[in-house]
């Protein structure tokens, strides 16, 4: 699996997302789903998936699927 | 301590050019004078012969509160409510209510359908929602003499000024944000209206150009301010924080205490309930040391009874169910619309549905909850009412731990559980991660035969 996969099976299970629904779409507080709790619960889960510990700084930042990947694939090097 | 609540007064004492409310969209202030004109148009417009109950969705912005304003300053009983509620909800409490409808763009609304509403009592003030989660149309109603007092009684409780700037992000008709509004502006003190979370790099960039300083937040809020680290994202303005909407974590109130006083700061833990107009009590910075993990002492002209089941009071240290007198407990409940014509049925006694004790200097310590409501992410959300919409083969019980609820189910099979977990998180409108499950071989029982919800919670955590 590529970490884009990684990460989509991430987002897919924590959001509880439909299969049909796009990715590149979701976005938080906009996706119903993806609210503050969502967000927490989707942040332990790709800290405890690769193995990171996620800045504040990203934490706030990372609010659709896209700057998941590179922020987490980017600063973080993270490899599925 | 003042009662009643007037709005034009409360408005009219502050020097007009004082900023009042900004929010998301606003490019600048609007200031005292330019709220209260605005209000008092609003006013004109709504205004009937008839006193009227009017459902107000409120979002956190201007328009929202010179809606609610006016229909106070016009004398009509606001219902403040979700806007996110679901259109059948909706539609079924306004069926159910029959209130008047709020027609038009914002700052232009009039009322429409106000001759055949219910009878208002005259001392209500107005009504929130005790858990929309589950579809309830139960209401509280809240007398204006115990919105005034307890909002003079905050005001005193944390010495809140016209310097005051709160970034109000917590909804307007959650209780505890309502309050957060009504209290800035009875000390003459400024709001920045937001719909950001603290999740958002918006709200902290929000908070130090508008220069903030003070935020009110739950438990679940707390949660996500030590994960991002308060040094690292508020900003040198901020100085005071309270905290209410459910139980802290003792080491969580301690690290926050440390960090607000290290900046010369103040942290406030309190005590309330929608039921209270809400706000029960408060432990000041002053008496944090000795005292942590208690909720403080009551607020002016309150104070708490601890009783055992046979309603007898019990002495210091001893824990029992958690008992509230003062001038600012609700008048009743409504399900329906007859009941809003009904006068003050509590009395000014509050039975807060917590367990707890009192120590000798007379703090409170809530100790567990002896009704079946948990906060999840700030919600209030009836446990029993989760197990009822629960379909599963086996008996199961509902439990909070740690924010999260917990579903327990006798003899489950783990497909089926993470199923149903996100079946119920989505009728509740709830993420699913807000859900557990858990597959047990049988529920304990208590000796007279219930379940033991204590047992599955302190197990669950």
């Amino acid at each position: 699996m590529t970490l884009e996969q990684d990460l989509a099976a991430i987002f897919r299970d924590i959001l509880d997302l439909e299969p049909a629904v796009d990715l590149a779409t979701v976005k938080y507080r906009t996706t119903v789903r993806w609210d503050s709790l969502a967000h927490m619960e989707l942040i332990t889960a790709i800290e405890e998936r690769f193995d990171i510990v996620i800045d504040t700084v990203d934490i706030v930042r990372i609010n659709s699927f896209p700057t998941a990947v590179a922020i987490i694939g980017g600063k973080y090097g993270a490899a599925a | 301590m003042p009662c009643g609540f007037s709005i034009p007064d409360i408005l009219g004492r502050v020097a007009p050019s004082r900023p009042a409310i900004l929010d998301d969209g606003a490019t600048g202030w609007i200031r005292y004078g330019a709220l209260a004109t605005r209000v008092a148009a609003a006013a004109r417009r709504l205004a009937c012969p008839r006193r009227s109950l009017v459902f107000l969705p409120v979002a956190n912005r201007v328009d929202g509160v010179v809606a609610y304003l006016g229909l106070l300053a016009a004398g009509h009983v606001p219902a403040l409510l979700d806007p996110a509620l679901p259109a059948g909800l909706m539609a079924a409490l306004a069926a159910r209510y029959r209130p008047a409808r709020l027609i038009g763009a914002p700052g232009e609304e009039r009322l429409e359908g106000a001759d055949d509403g219910p009878i208002l009592h005259p001392e209500l003030g107005l009504l929130l929602s005790t858990s929309g989660s589950t579809g309830s149309p139960k209401m509280v109603r809240l007398g204006l003499g115990a919105l005034g007092h307890n909002t003079g009684a905050i005001v005193e409780a944390l010495r809140l000024g016209p310097n005051d700037r709160a970034a109000a992000h917590l909804p307007l008709h959650y209780a505890f944000g309502l309050s957060v509004l009504n209290t800035h502006l009875a000390a003459g003190a400024s709001l920045v209206l937001t719909e950001r979370t603290l999740l958002e790099q918006g709200f902290w960039d929000r908070l130090r150009d508008t220069g903030c300083t003070s935020l009110a937040v739950t438990p679940f809020h707390m949660e996500i301010l030590d994960r991002l680290g308060l040094d690292r994202v508020a900003p040198p303005t901020l100085m005071v924080i309270t905290q209410a909407g459910g139980r802290l974590a003792p080491d969580r109130a301690e690290r926050i205490h440390r960090l607000m006083a290290a900046r010369g700061g103040r942290f406030y833990v309190m005590y309330g309930q929608t039921e209270a107009a809400p706000r029960l009590a408060t432990l000041p910075p002053e008496r944090f040391a000795g005292h942590a993990g208690s909720v403080g002492l009551p607020l002016a002209d309150g104070r708490f009874v601890i009783l055992d089941g046979h309603g007898r009071s019990l002495p210091a240290g001893q824990i029992g169910q958690v008992h509230y007198q003062g001038p600012n407990v609700m008048m009743g409940y409504a399900c329906g619309p007859d009941d809003l014509a009904l006068g003050d049925v509590m009395g000014g006694r509050l039975p807060t549905g917590d367990l707890g004790y009192l120590d000798a200097d007379g703090f409170l310590y809530l100790t567990g909850r002896a009704n079946r409501y948990a906060k999840i992410a700030g919600r209030r959300i009836s446990l029993d009412e989760v197990e009822g919409m629960a379909e599963t083969t086996g008996p199961l019980a509902v439990v909070e731990t740690d924010g999260r609820l917990l579903v327990v189910v006798q003899g489950g099979d783990a497909d089926d559980l993470d199923g149903l977990r996100r079946r119920l998180a989505r009728r509740l409108r709830l993420p699913a991660a807000a859900l557990r499950t858990r597959a047990v071989d049988s529920l304990p029982v208590t000796a007279k035969g219930k379940v033991d919800y204590r047992r599955l919670a302190e197990e669950g955590a």
